[in-house]
């Protein structure tokens, strides 16, 4: 099929949206191989229907201020595509939100959720509001409003909102209640919930916990195992905290972490005190890690450098975009790094992934590794419907289990002729297929 | 024989002065227009100071200059119509008319009344005079905070009612001020007055009785001022005879026109007729130096930073105000000296011959006795005629039994020096000294006075407001430290921090303090702050707030320990005054530092002592106005800064928590659960109980402890202030009950009501904005953990205006593209336009990295330097949040080492963007300096900055850190205050 061609279409269709288009294009591209392989799919106008959301609501949000004036908000949701499961994605509230940018998260949110292989459609809203600098009430005065417009096109086998930027467990705290009020209901009707009415454990730690257990299957695979293995972490926000605990807990050796400062180097590797002082410094001290080199004698903190340059078996860069550059990906080589996990989002840049590619360095991307958050999203949709909370080792368990079977999606579509696993390949396949199957089994709806 | 005969012709002519015909014209009754906050500190502080007091009970008046204050101009004129007003003196802070239209009408209607313009000292107000018509105005002073300058106004205006009956009648003397800036004039009368009134009391404490007393106050010299050539020529023609000197300056109107050298051909005149009249020449001009020398007369540089101690030399030695020193003319070397009379007694005989007749020629001692008001002697002594005696040593005997049947016949004794202890338990603000008691102590009182005055705060019957026990130490004991410590040398030159502080805990405070000091100590249960309080720092337009240091001392059992650590701290925060960053500030503010004086404040800390530490539950700064309104709040609302713990923390520029009196639930820092992590405070500062802790040093926090907020939750502080992140919720949970991190987030006080924190301080702001008639700042800190069965504290700290500029642009900013200037900010601080700004200095973006912040300071310090010794003024530019302690936020700058710059552009980067530095005192004083202030973000679409355009320039200076560029024509810099627009536009380019 000619891609620039049904490009050219979709900007036509869809002016004012280049978040949305440009998500549509990259997607294209690393798919088209499959796409011009399969006949089915231009006969059953796939791409057409999978560039076309089920559905757009685009409504006013009108409360009142703590001065008793009344604003007006516009707010948004997307129910893009549910062949997997109900709508599920988040709400975002940000005073920079138009609808380009929900259709783009929306068509984004499938593949992410697909990749769990968990029962779960895709959307987004969210509304063009300003959390900061609102009072409690404001905010509650919003969401109950957001609601009145949205509680009849939702529910916990329609469509489940979670949470984005700007809305947290307090935002959906309010949503929920109002949408009790209005439905009568309790029903899992959002994630992110509080831990006391119907949230899941393990979730700020879902994301790193995933990388790691992403990493186990990668090494199992190769029979290997984590114990032993000596990690450089940058970073030491959640996803670093979660990597680091749980990859501690399977018997590896983290030696690094690593803010705008410069790094910290422990070469008795960050364990039991040393990992809870991680939260309290993210805490304390305004992103940077040179206390915890007065907090622990014996370690080193290197001002201004990266933890690049310390030699490692495992990479796991959870900073910030492209701080990992070709330049770093040399020292990784040449220190006898065998495996780079991207913990953030999009740690790597271009030259540097090429490189790895070159030296046989494998290399996952956070498409692939990543996908831990969204599935305790699933996991706590699955504990309302049964209505239990599981233990955090229940939780860890299934989600160990739906890493590990990502990763074995990815080995399946993402090998390579030459016998190498393109991870981004294998993710966006195996992704895009359960959805492409489903459609296709679900008929012309 | 015959010497018997004239010593007692003489010595009947004693008696005969006419005293009681002296200064028959007074002023009675002074009419005031102004805000009652300014009303208050003439009144309160000093009731127009001890001085003009106790001369005016000295001189049988029934009553001191009584003075009527009335707000309005309406008011003024219904007053003028029913009581009998001897002086008009009004402020520019005065309600319901234009003060210079008012003075019109006042002079009109009533011719006779002089009119005084008292104005604060600024540059606004300095262009606002010369663009206003001052034709109805008899005077106008710039008031430096100094209330002697009311005594030194009333003292002029009646000097010059008296002046031709008193010289003529009884040959009072007069000296003679040529001097037509407002500045300076205002400056030297105080200080001139100031010498002879203090030139009198020691001849009181000499053994003169009450009755000459009066006399010597009568016939004290008078000062004369004329503003321009022939005034000045006047004068010295009609009191030729009656001059003790004469001081000038160089530059003034002649013949209706400015002359450069004015004051050269006034001392020529002079000297061609009276060669030996002492004439000080004074000008801005170092070159005059040299025509001065030529003409023999004295030469003082007004740019000098030691200038009013200058003049007070000369002063002493050529008016014939200070000790009387004999010297060798042949050598100039000294031989004797006479501090009085009695000396001049005792001494006579020691005195060679030369010496004696060498001064005895040219007059100098009858000067020095006349300048005393020893008219009788002095006259005696003029017309002494060596050849009437067989020899010299037959003078000597003449005059020592002159004046033994003067001292015989007139003396009556010392009269005992009056202290002040008033001081117990039950009063909250006292006193000790005579002298001003300085600006903040000022402000304490007025705040002690509006708290009774306003029954506003009994709406709180929870809580009680009030001060904190005060005792203010007046600045005559400064000035006594350090004259009799001999500070000023060391004091004004050019010696580090240490060596002055090191020189001045040396000395000696004056011995009558200690007493009070001691009862001080034994009353007060906590422990004491020893806070500055001069009477430049917080007078109106005079921002030196965080300029000098102060000290917190702790309690000990040993009353000794803490009255030595007392007098320690007293004497750091004197050291203080002197210290670099005080000498920058006076530059930039164009003070002058000798004309300062230290009163210090005295008050018990604020708290509770938990353990060995001791701190408020939390202390604050409110604004009535402010700077950075975010919506809804407007500007008018005012905006509160508050912190856990001792005040340290904001003064410091630390995080502290922002809110709105009117939105207090409105709080930008908590947001979300990031940003509250991020932005709100991690630790708090408390004073260290263990005495030892604190030594004399420039570091006024040595006995600070920085504390962790757990600390403050184990002591049960952080129970009003606490809120907890809830880390699997990831949600911020009011209150501590939850577990997990703990965040300072006041949301049990402003969200909860727990305490009517923003109820209190919106009265506070509006009662103290309303009483000053301008916007105000007021410190505080509140005690949530008083005693068993006593009710939580609010305490005022402080209160101070603030500069609030009215004047608007009339040109629309908006209008202008921002691709068209250098520099464009839609939140721009400041109003007004700059047009002498050719410099910009800028820290390189392309290289910046937060962790250099601390290193980038010491080359901007040298290079601020630089441009102030030059008089340039620049735009500087910088990622961050200027002036902030913590580095991480911005170049953690103090205000003296930027203070050349015009216009600060705070400057966000695309990954490092800071909230703007409001909440601290660095930035009080850049935006009562008028310094313009832009907050820009180009990288998010916030503000344009044309750094291809500086980057072009060449670099007149260039390190790794930071870039100095010069325009050859000055870039126009405009703010919009009200719209907070603020532009710099691109320099014109030359033809």
């Amino acid at each position: 099929m000619n891609i620039e061609k049904y490009l050219l279409d979709l900007e036509y269709k869809n002016p004012g949206e280049p978040e949305f288009l440009q998500s549509l294009r990259e997607f294209l591209m690393s798919t088209r191989e499959y796409l011009s392989d399969d006949f089915r799919l231009e006969n059953a106008a796939i791409l057409e229907r999978l560039s076309e959301p089920d559905r757009v609501f685009m409504f006013k949000v009108p409360w009142t201020n703590d001065q008793g004036k009344v604003v007006v908000n516009r707010g948004y949701r997307v129910q893009y595509n549910n062949a997997l499961g109900p709508y599920k994605g988040g709400l975002r509230f940000h005073p920079m939100l138009n609808l380009g940018t929900v259709k783009m998260l929306a068509f984004e949110q499938l593949f992410k959720n697909s990749l769990t292989s968990l029962p779960m459609g895709a959307a987004m809203g969210g509304a063009d509001f300003d959390p900061k600098g609102k009072t409690e009430g404001e905010i509650m005065r919003f969401c109950q409003s957001f609601m009145l417009e949205l509680w009849d096109l939702i529910g916990a086998d329609v469509d489940v909102p979670g949470i984005d930027l700007g809305v947290g467990t307090r935002e959906i705290g309010y949503l929920f209640g109002m949408y009790k009020k209005l439905t009568r209901r309790y029903s899992g009707v959002f994630t992110g919930k509080g831990l006391e009415w119907g949230g899941s454990l393990i979730r700020p730690e879902a994301a790193g916990y995933g990388i790691i257990y992403f990493l186990e299957a990668l090494l199992n695979n190769r029979q290997e195992a984590l114990q032993g293995k000596t990690i450089t972490v940058s970073g030491f926000g959640n996803v670093a905290w979660g990597v680091i605990s749980k990859a501690v807990e399977l018997g590896a050796k983290v030696i690094t972490i690593s803010g705008p400062d410069g790094y910290i180097y422990d070469p008795d590797g960050i364990t039991g005190e040393k990992i809870n002082y991680l939260l309290e410094m993210r805490a304390t001290h305004n992103d940077i890690v040179r206390p915890y080199s007065f907090e622990f004698p014996g370690t080193q903190f290197v001002e201004g450098k990266k933890p690049w340059e310390r030699a490692c078996d495992i990479a796991i860069p959870c900073a910030i975009q492209n701080e990992l550059n070709a330049g770093d990906a040399r020292q990784l080589v040449a220190n006898g790094c065998r495996i780079v996990v991207e913990g953030a989002n999009m740690p790597c840049t271009p030259e540097a992934q090429e490189l790895m590619e070159t030296h046989a360095l494998t290399f996952i991307p956070g498409k692939a590794a990543n996908a831990g958050g969204v599935a305790v999203s699933g996991l706590e949709l699955a504990q309302n419907t049964v209505k239990l909370n599981w233990t955090r080792d229940e939780v860890d368990a299934r989600l160990k289990e739906i890493m590990t079977g990502i990763y074995h999606l990815c080995v399946k579509h993402g090998k390579q002729p030459n016998g190498q696993i393109d991870f981004v390949k294998g993710a966006n396949v195996a992704a895009f297929l359960r959805v492409v199957e489903a459609m296709m089994d679900q008929g012309v709806v | 024989m015959q010497r018997a005969s004239i010593n007692l012709k003489y010595s009947n002519f004693f008696a005969e002065t006419a005293f009681e015909h002296l200064m028959q014209h007074r002023i009675h009754q002074v009419l005031l227009i102004c805000s009652t906050y300014d009303a208050f500190l003439l009144e309160e502080d000093g009731r127009i100071d001890e001085q003009i007091f106790n001369e005016y009970v000295s001189l049988n008046l029934r009553y001191p200059p009584h003075f009527i204050h009335v707000r309005t101009a309406e008011k003024a004129f219904e007053v003028l119509a029913t009581e009998p007003i001897d002086l008009v003196i009004t402020m520019l802070s005065v309600g319901g008319m234009d003060p210079f239209l008012m003075a019109k009408k006042v002079k009109h209607k009533y011719a006779h009344i002089p009119i005084v313009v008292l104005t604060p000292f600024s540059r606004e107000v300095s262009l606002r005079l010369s663009r206003e018509d001052t034709s109805a105005i008899d005077y106008i002073f710039c008031w430096l905070g100094n209330a002697d300058l009311i005594l030194a106004i009333i003292k002029l205006i009646e000097d010059e009612m008296n002046v031709t009956h008193d010289v003529d009648e009884v040959g009072v003397q007069c000296v003679l001020l040529v001097e037509d800036s407002v500045r300076f004039y205002s400056s030297y009368l105080p200080l001139i007055y100031r010498i002879i009134l203090s030139q009198s009391k020691k001849f009181m404490n000499e053994g003169l009785n009450e009755h000459q007393k009066m006399m010597r106050l009568r016939g004290r010299p008078k000062i004369l001022l004329a503003r321009t050539y022939e005034e000045a020529v006047e004068i010295y023609k009609e009191y030729r005879d009656s001059l003790l000197g004469i001081i000038s300056d160089v530059t003034y109107e002649r013949e209706g026109k400015k002359d450069q050298k004015a004051g050269i051909r006034l001392a020529q005149m002079v000297k061609d007729d009276q060669r030996y009249m002492p004439f000080l020449l004074q000008s801005s001009n170092i070159k005059h130096r040299a025509a001065a020398k030529e003409l023999k007369v004295g030469f003082i540089h007004k740019l000098s930073k030691t200038l009013l101690h200058e003049i007070k030399r000369f002063l002493n030695k050529y008016l014939a105000f200070g000790d009387f020193i004999f010297v060798d003319p042949g050598t100039g070397a000294e031989v004797a000296r006479v501090k009085d009379l009695k000396e001049l007694q005792e001494k006579l005989f020691q005195i060679p011959d030369y010496s004696l007749m060498y001064h005895f020629q040219r007059d100098h001692v009858s000067k020095w006795l006349n300048a005393r008001a020893l008219f009788s002697i002095a006259e005696v002594v003029k017309h002494l005629k060596v050849e009437d005696f067989e020899n010299l040593d037959h003078i000597k005997r003449f005059l020592f039994d002159t004046i033994a049947n003067f001292r015989f016949n007139k003396g009556r004794g010392v009269i005992a020096k009056f202290y002040r202890e008033k001081f117990d338990e039950y009063l909250t603000f006292t006193r000790i000294g005579d002298g001003s008691i300085g600006g903040k102590a000022r402000g304490l009182a007025f705040l002690n006075m509006i708290i009774k005055k306003h029954n506003v705060f009994c709406q709180f019957p929870d809580v009680v407001v009030t001060i904190p026990r005060t005792v203010v130490l007046s600045t005559d004991v400064f000035e006594e430290y350090m004259e009799t410590n001999e500070l000023y040398p060391i004091a004004l030159s050019d010696a580090s921090d240490e060596e002055i502080l090191d020189r001045f805990t040396q000395g000696h405070l004056p011995v009558r303090i200690h007493e009070d000091l001691y009862k001080f100590i034994s009353v007060v249960k906590g422990p004491i702050a020893i806070r500055s309080s001069s009477v430049l720092e917080d007078s109106h337009y005079q921002p030196f707030a965080g300029i000098y240091s102060t000290y917190m001392i702790a309690k000990d059992p040993d009353d000794k320990v803490v009255l030595n650590q007392l007098c320690e701290a007293i004497k750091c925060v004197y050291a203080s005054v002197f210290f670099k960053s005080s000498k920058g500030y006076m530059t930039a503010t164009m003070n002058v530092i000798d004309e300062e004086r230290m009163g210090i404040v005295l008050q018990e800390v604020v708290g509770h002592q938990h353990g060995d530490v001791f701190y408020p539950t939390f202390s604050g700064v409110a604004r009535s106005v402010n700077f950075y309104p975010i919506a809804p709040e407007t500007a008018e609302e005012g905006i509160v800064n508050v912190a856990m713990g001792l005040g340290k923390q904001i003064v410091e520029g630390g995080v502290s928590l922002r809110f709105s009196p009117r939105y207090p639930k409105k709080v930008l820092q908590l947001s979300s659960p990031d940003m509250a992590i991020k932005e709100t405070q991690k630790t708090f500062y408390a004073l260290d109980l263990h005495a030892e802790t604190f030594k004399p040093s420039v570091n006024d926090a040595i006995n600070l402890k920085k504390l962790d907020i757990k600390e403050g939750e184990k002591h049960g502080a952080l129970r009003w202030l606490g809120s907890t992140y809830d880390y699997h919720n990831n949600m911020i949970r009011d209150g501590l009950s939850a577990k997990g991190l703990r965040l300072v987030t006041f949301a049990n006080i402003l969200k909860y009501d727990a305490f009517p924190l923003a109820g209190i301080i919106g009265n506070v702001l509006e009662t103290g904005q309303k009483e000053m008639n301008q916007p105000v700042e007021v410190e505080f800190a509140v005690d949530l953990q008083p005693p068993a069965g006593m009710l939580p504290t609010f305490y005022l700290l402080q209160i101070r205006p603030i500069v609030d500029c009215k004047e608007t642009i009339s040109e629309k900013l908006e209008a202008i593209k921002p691709e068209e200037t250098l520099i464009h900010s839609a939140s721009a601080l400041g109003n007004g336009i700059i047009q002498d700004v050719y410099d910009v200095v800028y820290i390189k973006t392309d290289v910046f990295n937060p962790a250099n912040n601390p290193a980038i300071v010491a080359p901007l310090e040298k290079l601020n330097a630089a441009l102030n010794e030059e008089h340039r003024q620049y735009v500087l530019i910088g990622p961050g949040r200027w002036g902030s302690q913590d580095s991480w936020l911005g170049i953690p700058v103090k205000w003296p080492q930027i203070s050349a710059a015009r216009v600060i552009v705070e400057l966000g980067l695309e990954n490092y963007r800071i909230e703007y530095s409001q909440g601290t005192h660095f930035f009080q004083n850049l935006t009562s300096l008028r310094v313009g202030y832009f907050n820009i973000n180009p990288a998010i679409g916030d503000g344009y900055l044309n750094t291809a355009c500086l980057d072009a320039l060449p670099a007149v200076y260039e390190d790794q850190y930071l870039r100095h560029v010069r325009f050859q024509q000055p870039c126009v810099i405009k703010i919009d205050g009200q719209k907070s627009i603020g532009v710099v536009l691109m320099p014109e380019k030359e033809d």
